[in-house]
């Protein structure tokens, strides 16, 4: 294991986010099990306050968890110079297998949460709990995600040890795996990926702002801003990170959230986030617009998670624009 | 939306204006926090700086040393080997180094003898030597703005020397005194101090002496055909480890060492420190957050009234909820950044003192200098994640237990 | 206006210590109307005034406010309502020390985001129809008994509620202030709200303007409500 400060702070913020929400789930079962609107017996009156103490945790656990996405990558960043062959985020977390699959629960387990926070707005809304089952039932389900990815993330750090010199032999690291660690991404070739991408954009903005302007929220956008979640990261690694670095061949989409490139990658991905949280989280409400007590109240909360959506999307498209316009590189 | 800003603002000023009235019990808290912050935000500068200090130091050494194994231990390298690298293809240089360890009695310290390279001055770019040098050329290197010896054209004569400062210290010495030296055959040599190096970036050359070659050969009774180590220097970075394996291929018993190898030696030396010192500082964070839980959950008479009334009047428990967190928002940013600048002025300004000699030292000539400052984004989210977060998940149950107070309290106090 | 059916209320439910505060309380208080409910201490007033007042909940029973039902509504549901349709007097003032007597009146008006401006010309009316518009900047430690308890007043209809409620409001006063209370009483009926009061002063439920008295014991209404 590295004993590193940023190291250490990791391994922490996970350890705290698997217990709170182990703790929350805790609530979350009593209230599944014991939840009778009706009675105004005191663990009624109990449980209902626990509602806001679950809320307030898993609040603070989405908080948590977009705050250490960005940490883990700035981690993987810095300890770069340990390894041979490694030259940013994307060699070290190649150091041994659980570097990938940890960043990816990551963000899972951030889009969860969030989808979780939509879903408790949702049902703060109605005046009896109208989707309280539902909501714990995905706490439950969200749980175990948040306890493996603090499984696997402490078996990379655990697991990793410094190529460095030991005293009795000068180690040859350098020749021995120079090619070692792949520390460039694989990408797919960027032609193709740049129409697709253009070609999502444009239809996900167009059905989004359809959806809005119409007032009729269908399941077609909220698939489609997910779709184009994955479509963006990949364009991301394929040709946006060109035009932000500026180099025909570094595909990573770890570094531009640096601060050799001015932290864009912070404003890039918060926007991307934020749009595939609320555009699913549109679909994933669409469902309940039937129920009594939120008849009302849910296609205005839709309609302004799929502005927030659209909007985020486009902002990260002229974003996405501006950076290949100024750039030097031509390709 | 605007009114939901309008009401966080309402909260907000109600918060710190109630923060206000309990001055005193929010005061040692704070105290307390900013402290905590303080010692840790110290601690990782202070290593990270170092760190830096010492990556940029190593910038401009040597891609490659040598040097020669026997019996998996260091010797003394022949010169006849150096042809044997220079014919590699890619070599671009290969420069003798003669470089050893003196302990001295007297200061009980020991000290690094060097000898430094043929040109003679250093500060020429072409010499590549064992010990860093700045090159002009380099930007990166002149913003650390320390070239690691400076003697004022004194040129190095036979029977002198040229000390760094902490053994200058340690000895007490200054320019012109003698200086006892017993070689390896019992004989005393006594060397006049030429001059005393620079003070910037001592880091590197506190335990530092240079003397001439021949001096050199004679206290330590070297042969002319060895050498210390050598230094090699290759055209193309690319090409390093092709030519380190083709010398380890054509001299099987040479041990060649990467500059990035030791570059990653010494971040993991430093990792550690620092990990190492957090690890034993977490003792103080968790009695902290234990601080932190209970001042949180003890709320006094006056508080309990105060969120019975407002709960009675209309506020409802997420309002509360939203009201303690701003509470904990100010007391987080307050203590943070207190913790933070104060640290920073101690590492910077006043070169750590309350613990630089537990993270500095490794020799009795521990080196005063001044660190350049160096703090990063990175270091700061650390700091926040091993800070804030530890106090802000200590009062989130407490402070749901002081929201979810009964509103008919305020009534139910008012009819005793 | 306000229902209640067969309202219970128990605490400690389960535990050696469980007892019931209120028993099968069935009531209806009329619109428009004052109120008072009378008792010993321990027959049940308060819990009753908070349960009419959307404070708490009762453990079983229904109670409906206009005719909606609102017995099992989340508290943040409840407290919309209670803020909107309730203003509470309390046996003392309940001011919030170390700030002034205009935050003070405002504070119900926070978690609702007004804007800054209008809500200060309406504090600043209400106070000024009190007469203590002198006092707003004061702290309200240095008020008196019977200005804070008007700064109470003005506080309980910054968000212009139909429904008054006092519990115990005379307790802490003089005579003179009690009759003076008795004034601000009157007003509040002829501005068209409902006042529900707590007491057992005399000078209170033996007032001319009192419409109808409830007599409360063991956590039952007594006798036949006149």
């Amino acid at each position: 294991m590295i004993l590193h400060p940023t190291v250490i702070a990791n391994l922490l913020s996970s350890a705290i986010a698997t217990g709170m929400v182990v703790y929350a789930a805790y609530y979350g079962g009593q209230i599944l099990k014991f939840w009778n609107l009706q009675s105004g017996d005191e663990l009624q009156l109990v449980l209902e306050r626990k509602t806001y103490l679950i809320s307030t945790i898993l609040s603070f656990v989405f908080a948590l968890q977009l705050l250490s996405l960005f940490l883990y990558v700035f981690t993987a960043d810095s300890l770069t110079p340990l390894f041979v062959g490694a030259m940013c985020a994307a060699g070290t977390l190649n150091v041994n297998g659980f570097g990938y699959p940890t960043l990816l629960l990551k963000i899972v387990n951030f889009l969860l949460a969030g989808l979780w926070l939509v879903l408790n707005h949702a049902d703060n809304l109605g005046y009896d709990y109208p989707l309280i089952r539902k909501k714990y039932w995905l706490l439950m389900f969200i749980a175990p995600f948040i306890v493996i990815e603090t499984v696997l993330e402490s078996a990379y750090f655990l697991n990793m040890q410094a190529d460095v010199i030991t005293s009795c032999c000068g180690s040859l690291f350098s020749s021995e795996k120079a090619n070692g660690l792949g520390s460039e991404i694989a990408a797919l070739p960027s032609q193709p990926m740049m129409w697709t991408f253009y070609a999502t954009l444009l239809l996900t903005l167009l059905v989004g702002s359809y959806s809005y302007l119409k007032g009729k929220a269908g399941y077609l956008y909220p698939v489609l801003s997910a779709l184009m979640f994955v479509i963006a990261i990949a364009a991301m690694i394929s040709f946006i990170s060109l035009y932000i670095y500026e180099l025909p061949t570094h595909h990573c989409p770890f570094c531009i959230v640096m601060q050799e490139y001015g932290y864009i990658g912070y404003l890039l991905y918060i926007l991307l986030f934020l749009a595939v949280v609320s555009g699913m989280g549109s679909g994933v409400l669409l469902p309940f617009r039937g129920l009594e007590s939120l008849r009302d109240l849910l296609p205005a909360f839709i309609s302004k998670l799929l502005f927030l959506s659209v909007s985020s999307y486009l902002v990260f498209s002229t974003l996405v624009a501006y950076e290949i316009v100024s750039s030097n590189l031509v390709m | 939306m605007r009114g939901w800003i309008e009401k966080q603002r309402y909260i907000l000023d109600f918060t710190l204006s109630s923060l206000l009235r309990r001055k005193v019990k929010n005061f040692g808290l704070l105290v307390l926090y900013a402290l905590i912050v303080f010692i840790l935000a110290s601690m990782m500068f202070f290593t990270y700086s170092i760190k830096k200090e010492a990556s940029l130091l190593l910038k401009d050494s040597p891609e490659i040393i040598v040097q020669k194994l026997m019996a998996g231990r260091h010797e003394l390298f022949p010169l006849r080997h150096i042809e044997t690298i220079k014919n590699i293809r890619g070599v671009a240089a290969v420069e003798p180094r003669l470089w050893g360890y003196y302990f001295d009695t007297h200061a009980g310290a020991n000290y690094t003898l060097l000898v430094p390279p043929a040109g003679g001055k250093i500060g020429k770019p072409a010499s590549k030597t064992a010990v860093v040098e700045t090159d002009p050329h380099d930007r990166a290197a002149e913003h650390a703005g320390q070239p690691l010896f400076r003697f004022n054209d004194v040129a190095l004569e036979p029977g002198t020397l040229i000390v760094g400062q902490g053994m200058a210290r340690a000895r007490h010495t200054d320019m012109g005194d003698f200086m006892p030296f017993r070689a390896f055959d019992g004989n005393i040599l006594s060397f006049r101090i030429a001059a005393i190096l620079s003070s910037e970036s001592e880091l590197v050359s506190s335990d530092l002496i240079l003397l001439t070659e021949g001096d050199f050969r004679k206290l330590f009774g070297i042969d002319n055909d060895y050498v210390t180590d050598v230094a090699v220097s290759v055209n193309n970075p690319r090409e390093i480890a092709t030519v380190t394996a083709k010398i380890s291929r054509l001299l099987p018993d040479s041990r060649p060492i990467i500059r990035d190898e030791i570059l990653r030696t010494y971040d993991s030396i430093f990792n550690w420190r620092g990990g190492m010192m957090i690890v034993i500082f977490s003792a103080a964070v968790l009695a902290f957050v234990i601080f932190a839980w209970d001042k949180a959950s003890g709320l006094s008479a006056g508080e309990r009234r105060e969120i019975g009334i407002l709960k009675a009047v209309g506020w409802e428990t997420s309002d509360v909820i939203q009201m303690k967190f701003w509470e904990g928002a100010a007391i987080s940013l307050t203590a943070f950044f207190s913790g933070v600048i104060l640290a920073y002025i101690h590492v910077f300004f006043t070169g750590s003192l309350i613990f630089e000699p537990a993270l500095k030292g490794w020799s009795n000539l521990y080196p005063h200098f001044e660190l350049t400052p160096f703090v990063s984004l990175e270091q700061l989210t650390t700091l926040f994640f091993l800070t804030v977060i530890p106090y802000t998940v200590a009062t989130i149950v407490p402070i749901w237990r002081a929201a979810t107070i009964d509103p008919d309290t305020a009534m139910r106090h008012s009819g005793e | 206006m306000i229902e209640l059916v067969n309202v219970r209320k128990i605490f400690n439910a389960g535990n050696p210590s469980e007892f019931s505060a209120l028993n099968s309380v069935s009531l209806n208080i009329g619109e428009n109307k004052i109120t008072v409910l009378t008792g010993p201490s321990g027959s049940g007033k308060t819990t009753l005034l908070s349960i009419i007042g959307c404070m708490s909940r009762p453990s079983a029973g229904r109670v409906k406010l206009s005719g909606r039902e609102i017995t099992s509504l989340p508290e943040r549901f409840l407290t919309d309502i209670r803020r909107k349709t309730f203003g509470f007097i309390f046996q003392q003032p309940n001011l919030i020390k170390g700030i002034s007597v205009l935050e003070n009146v405002m504070l119900p008006a926070y978690p609702l985001g007004e804007k800054r401006s209008h809500l200060k010309e309406k504090a600043m009316k209400g106070l000024d129809a009190l007469n203590i518009s002198g006092k707003a900047m004061a702290k309200v430690e240095w008020l008196s008994g019977g200005e804070a308890q008007r700064a109470a007043i003005v506080r309980a209809l910054i968000n212009d509620p139909s429904i008054i409620i006092a519990d115990e409001p005379t307790a802490h006063l003089d005579t003179k202030l009690s009759y003076r209370f008795m004034e601000i009483v009157e007003k509040f009926k002829t501005e068209g709200k409902t006042v529900i009061i707590t007491s057992h002063d005399p000078l209170v439920y033996q007032s001319a303007v009192v419409d109808r008295v409830i007599g409360l014991r063991d956590g039952k209404i007594e006798g036949k409500p006149s």
